[in-house]
């Protein structure tokens, strides 16, 4: 149901490094539990199901800071690997 | 000279409100037993370093005259729930070292409560898993045969209890992992109904599906502890309003049981454990009912399809940049996919590709749509059997603990341990697994769940026909 090379664009879509050695085995239990859930294509659903309420939907809120400034500052700025003041350091973007 | 660690929630409420013991001592019996035996079992991470100061703390609130059910009761807590200050990493090695920047509202009302947090418990990587096998830190052993596993993903907070190293314990339920682990553990454990207890804190895995819910030793206690962690949380919008009524106790309860599900598969002889059950039911002037449920045969594939969906776009936030395991590439964006590609394990990455090509465009439809669409119909079909039945009942699982390793390389195999539990993550409803008869292999004595599902906000339905199942045996 599915082969190695798809398994590997899967991986770059999920940007995942996935091992050559991995790949394989992969694939094959990849393979196994498609196969399994594939069983939902012989359900036929009874397309008069059109639901009045969503079940769940959004909640908004006013665009606002709502902290102290500087409240959350240390703590998050604690757990970046790579830090310059208060500046997240990151690879080039452009 | 009482056992400490034996005691209930509400005994040890009583005691310790009458100034009999103090938190201290009964701490103090649960963190010798969770050193004693944690090398073996390996259910907590992190024995927390404070415990006995918060203890003393509990102390002084109750000598002050305060009293709330959870005062200086000791609780386990499962690595996926973040406590500020403290190390948490839903046993992963790409939160390893990662600090929680805040409290999670489950965590924030057992601390007004004056809990006493013991550590956090061993589970599979993110959540992923029905054996904590595949933790990034080993497995966790069943206390019972410590050949096997406890169950997952919270395989640690059902040993914790199980084992006696903790009163109770939070765990989370997605698809089965309170419940599970609880029955393969011989405890009790409950996964609320979706929306009823906030998410805000737990790390999501399947945000559509993830319950936080409550481990046990008896039923009573595991109420008491989802009385104090349930509520409406403007902190997550998902949370049911505190004023929607919730479904009365009744003298009388109708349980229906789908036989065409129960037809193969299980275990003979914890098949005649599950019909004693429904005997007790019935001997205790309950009605049992057979019903019809075809559509719940697609819950397993439903489930499998939406839950790795979902999980591909929660994991999607882990990529070494703003926290968390980082390994260089030969570029940002290389960063990031080796950051994930080794901080993640196996299951986790297994996860994420498969929701990824459920997702993926040429496949959305035919997958992840019509897993939405069995979801609707599953729940429909369920509700409509809610009008002639209270509960439904299958066992929680279809066998007793199974062999560390036995079937580690089989996903597949451990997949389908899932199969009674996922469809009341699927539709929402909440459930229970209580303990109830025992298998024995190799000479020991396996526990075996008895699970109740309700409908929406029908939890005093699960604790009281719970609290019958397991009267005289707890």
């Amino acid at each position: 149901m599915i082969h190695r090379d798809e398994v590997k664009k899967l991986a770059e879509l999920a940007l995942l490094a996935v091992d050559d050695s991995e790949l394989d085995t992969l694939t094959k239990e990849m393979d196994s539990i498609l196969e399994y859930i594939s069983e939902i294509n012989t359900f036929t659903a009874d397309i008069k199901n059109e639901r009045k309420k969503p079940l769940l939907y959004n909640v908004m809120r006013e665009d606002e800071v709502m902290h102290k400034e500087g409240e959350y500052t240390e703590r998050i700025l604690k757990e970046m690997p790579s830090t310059d003041g208060k500046y997240l350091n990151v690879k080039k973007i452009l | 000279m009482i056992e400490l660690t034996a005691l209930t929630i509400k005994e040890a409420r009583k005691k310790l409100d009458k100034g009999e013991i103090t938190s201290v001592e009964l701490t103090e019996a649960f963190l010798k037993n969770a050193k004693e035996k944690n090398d073996t079992l390996n259910a907590f991470l992190e024995i927390f370093d404070d415990v006995l100061e918060q203890a003393k703390e509990a102390d002084t609130r109750i000598a002050n005259g305060e009293s709330y059910p959870l005062l200086g009761i000791p609780i386990a807590l499962k690595d996926n729930l973040l406590v500020q200050g403290r190390k948490v990493s839903s046993a992963s090695k790409i939160l390893e070292n990662y600090t929680a920047t805040y409290d999670a509202t489950v965590i924030t009302k057992c601390k007004e409560e004056g809990a006493v947090f013991l550590g956090r418990t061993n589970m599979d990587e993110f959540a992923m898993g029905t054996s904590t096998e595949n933790s990034a830190f080993g497995p966790t052993r069943n206390p019972i045969d410590p050949t096997r596993v406890p169950g997952g993903s919270s395989g640690g907070s059902a040993v914790a209890v199980a084992a006696k190293m903790a009163m109770c314990a939070l765990g989370s339920d997605t698809g089965g992992s309170v419940r599970q682990p609880a029955a393969l553990c011989g405890i009790v454990g409950i996964k609320p109904t979706y929306g009823s207890v906030s998410r805000y804190g737990l790390m999501a895995m399947g945000s559509s599906l993830d319950v936080v819910g409550s481990l046990a030793k008896t039923v009573d206690d595991a109420e008491i502890l989802f009385e104090t962690i349930r509520g409406w949380d403007k902190m997550d919008s998902t949370t049911i309003p505190n004023e929607r009524k919730r479904i009365e106790k009744k003298d009388t309860y109708v349980i229906g049981v789908p036989r065409d599900f129960l037809t193969t598969g299980i275990d003979p002889d914890a098949l005649v454990e599950f019909e004693n059950a429904l005997t007790k039911l019935k001997n205790e002037g309950h009605t049992v009912v057979d019903i019809e449920l075809p559509t719940l045969k697609y819950s397993l594939a439903t489930y499998y399809i939406i839950c790795p969906a979902e999980v591909s776009t929660n994991m999607a936030r882990f990529d070494g940049v703003r926290y968390g395991f980082h390994k260089d590439g030969v570029d940002r964006i290389d960063d990031y996919r080796q950051s994930r590609g080794a901080g993640f394990g196996k299951e986790v990455r297994r996860r994420i590709l498969l929701g990824t090509y459920v997702l993926s465009s040429g496949y959305y439809d035919a997958f992840y749509n019509k897993a939405m669409q069995a979801r609707d119909l599953i729940r429909k079909d369920v509700f409509e059997v809610f009008k002639k039945v209270d509960a439904i009942a299958t066992p929680t699982t279809t066998s007793p603990a199974f062999k560390i390793g036995e079937k580690s390389n089989d996903p597949l195999a451990l997949y389908l341990e899932d199969i009674f539990t996922v469809s009341a993550n699927i539709i929402g409803t909440p459930a229970i697994s209580v303990p109830f008869g025992t298998v024995v292999r190799d000479g020991v004595a396996l526990p075996l769940g008895f699970q109740l599902m309700a409908p929406d906000l029908g939890e005093t339905t699960l604790f009281t026909l719970g609290n019958i199942l397991t009267k005289n045996i707890l």
